[in-house]
């Protein structure tokens, strides 16, 4: 058996590494994404106080902090039994939609839509925000920091801090927002609708008008059918802060939906041998393996996966867009993993469009923005972070110190879906053990379209990156390690 | 190890010897025992240098702060950052941008360090240089290595002698 390893995978958050197996005629068949991802985190956390868990959860990642900071948050509102006020509520979700702005457009225009940008045969080196400055032009690049800046200081208003926040505390936020950062906020969000709208336009400009990627974005390489996963609110819209958990089947029918302390009663997590990271599937439907269909409880989150488990949004130019996603697709529930990055680009609309109605809402500078927590207990909290549906458990002890934690965050849940899209495109890109850069870049485009993130174990940032190459027979033994 | 600190400090020296503007970005995470080892140097420096040297502690995020870095208009951008070449613990090396050409577009950042000194050197004048301090250990964990927090105290001390 021949193997192929991608090693690093260039402009993914943390590192990883791609097992591709070949058979004797040198086709494909297996492909595995191997990370170490959050060893020892969560015995880490056990001791602290309860109260520090959302800024030492926003450790994880600097790419997604408010969404552990609120996960946390949320878990913490729940095991001191307190509700936050309205008020409280509005503006973590205002924050919420800074966050998904400078993340949605990170991924965009830096790290998976590039690959169409620029092209998915152009040059690795080329395909990340330089090549898009060089195919777009320089103005455009300053657009994208500048409105990316604009979502980190909206988060920076309300969360004390643009990168890792400070605000969330259990029964609310730490200060009300002042008049004077209402309209700062009000400003940026309303450049950020128009910004949204010529990033979608760029989208259809570059993407969509180009037959050659709409055919990619169908084809049958790209295609899993799996159930969805996301939070929706009271009438089944996308929401990324609050709301029940709703799962279709890959019919697109409603197959469960379920508040956030009812999790463990519907994800369970299967253990393989060759990865640190868990395998969460449906309990009710069970482990199949890495496969797609009804009968398998492979589940999608992230921007397709929530935005098929809705039933739209809850704003007017990101449901005009919706609709026409789905039309030109071919109807709900779309299956394409490429169709990630349009989902994406409607979220970010989403978001802008949502900042601005919280901005202008009267209660947004309400200056009760917390109530009292009663004794600690055990909480669960689930967000939509930008990857998709992110949960923290939290056990406490009577000193509200942490006993217990339990994370599954939003690339774990995608995490078999990953290696299924991850040899299915490696499966109809590489035959005859013929394989070329390009070819391997599109097996890439499978997973960068997730938006992966893998907080990696330790440090590498250049140089000499510690390589292993683990090579397996077909019953998962290993035959031998090669490091350098 | 005390010659290759003083060689460090030395290169430093000259790099900036007609720097007129400086950004000092220190990167890394707090979680991440040495990996601090930037973001900390740079905590160290605020409040004591002049206001021709902006301060920005990036953690993992180095490429939220490009605006604010195009915004100063600096002549000379100094990342400070944890990273693995194979020395010992505590020492460190600099790196110009145009040396990161021959590592792989690669991070454990979002944005990969290289792409990012790219597009800082695309959209600036400023010279790019990297300050790399290896770690012992960047498992789960808060505070330094005694030896990487030596190192870092000693070039915090240099810095203040240095920057403009």
């Amino acid at each position: 058996m021949k193997e192929i390893t991608i090693n690093p995978i260039t402009r993914l958050e943390g590192h990883g590494k791609i097992h591709i197996f070949l058979d004797e005629e040198g086709n494909v068949e297996n492909a595995y994404l191997q990370v170490p991802e959050l060893r020892g985190f969560e015995r880490f956390c056990v001791g602290r106080k309860a109260e520090d868990m959302p800024q030492l959860t926003s450790r994880i990642c600097g790419v997604c902090p408010v969404a552990h900071h609120y996960a946390g948050t949320k878990a913490l509102d729940a095991a001191f039994n307190v509700e936050p006020p309205s008020t409280a509520k509005k503006l973590r979700e205002l924050m919420y939609c800074g966050y998904i702005i400078y993340d949605h457009t990170l991924h965009f225009y830096y790290l998976g839509g590039p690959d169409f940008i620029v092209g998915p045969d152009a040059p690795p080196e080329k395909r990340n925000i330089l090549g898009v400055i060089e195919k777009a032009g320089l103005e455009i690049g300053k657009e994208v920091i500048k409105h990316r800046a604009y979502g980190q200081k909206i988060t920076e208003i309300i969360g004390g801090k643009a990168t890792h926040p400070v605000c969330g505390l259990p029964g609310g936020i730490s200060k009300p927002l002042s008049e004077e950062g209402r309209q700062e906020i009000e400003k940026m969000a309303t450049s950020c609708v128009e910004f949204a709208k010529f990033t979608l336009k760029l989208f259809h400009d570059i993407v969509l008008a180009n037959e050659k990627y709409v055919e990619m974005i169908k084809s049958d390489a790209y295609t899993l059918k799996t159930y969805y996963m996301g939070l929706v609110d009271e009438n089944n819209k996308v929401n990324f802060y609050d709301g029940k958990v709703r799962v279709v089947d890959p019919k697109g029918n409603e197959f469960l939906k379920f508040a956030p302390k009812e999790y463990l009663n519907h994800i369970a997590e299967y253990v393989e041998e060759w990865t640190y990271t868990k395998m969460p599937y449906l309990k009710k439907v069970g482990w199949k393996g890495f496969v797609d269909g009804a009968d398998s409880g492979v589940y999608r989150v992230g921007p397709l996966g929530r935005l098929n488990a809705a039933d739209g949004m809850a704003t007017p130019l990101a449901q005009e867009e919706y609709e026409l996603m789905y039309k030109t697709l071919g109807g709900k529930p779309v299956h394409s993993t490429l169709a990630f990055h349009w989902a994406r680009l409607i979220e970010l609309l989403y978001a802008t469009e949502r900042a601005v109605e919280l901005c202008r809402d009267p209660e947004i500078t309400s200056p009760k923005v917390r109530n009292t927590p009663s004794k600690p207990g055990e909480g669960v909290g689930i967000v939509e972070a930008a990857r998709g549906t992110l949960i923290h458990h939290y056990v406490l002890d009577e000193d509200a110190l942490v006993k217990n934690v339990n994370l599954i965050v939003a690339t774990t849940n995608n995490y078999p879906a990953i290696c299924m899209s991850i040899r299915d495109a490696a499966k109809g890109l590489i035959n005859g053990g013929n394989v070329s850069e390009g070819l391997l870049n599109m097996v890439e485009m499978a997973f960068r379209a997730y938006d992966p993130c893998f907080a990696c174990a330790s440090h590498f940032a250049i140089g000499q990156m510690p390589l292993t190459i683990e090579i397996y027979n077909h019953e998962k033994k290993l035959l031998k390690t090669v490091q350098r | 190890m005390a010659s290759e600190k003083y060689d460090v400090q030395n290169e430093l020296k000259k790099w900036l010897s007609d720097a007129k503007r400086v950004v000092v970005a220190g990167i890394g995470n707090p979680i991440r025992l040495d990996d601090f080892a930037g973001v900390k140097i740079v905590h160290d420096l605020q409040g004591k240098v002049s206001e021709k040297v902006y301060l920005i502690e990036c953690e993992t995020v180095p490429e939220n702060f490009i605006q604010q870095i195009l915004d100063f208009n600096p002549t000379h951008i100094l990342l400070i950052d944890a990273a693995v070449l194979g020395l010992e613990p505590g020492n460190s090396k600099l790196v110009n941008s145009e040396q990161l050409a021959m590592f792989p577009a690669f991070s454990t950042h979002a944005l990969p360090l290289r792409i990012f000194c790219e597009y800082l050197a695309k959209t600036t004048k400023a010279k790019i240089v990297l300050l790399l301090i290896e770690p012992k250990n960047a498992d789960f964990g808060e505070g330094l290595t005694p030896e990487v927090e030596a190192s870092a105290q000693d070039i915090v001390n240099a810095l203040l002698r240095i920057l403009p």
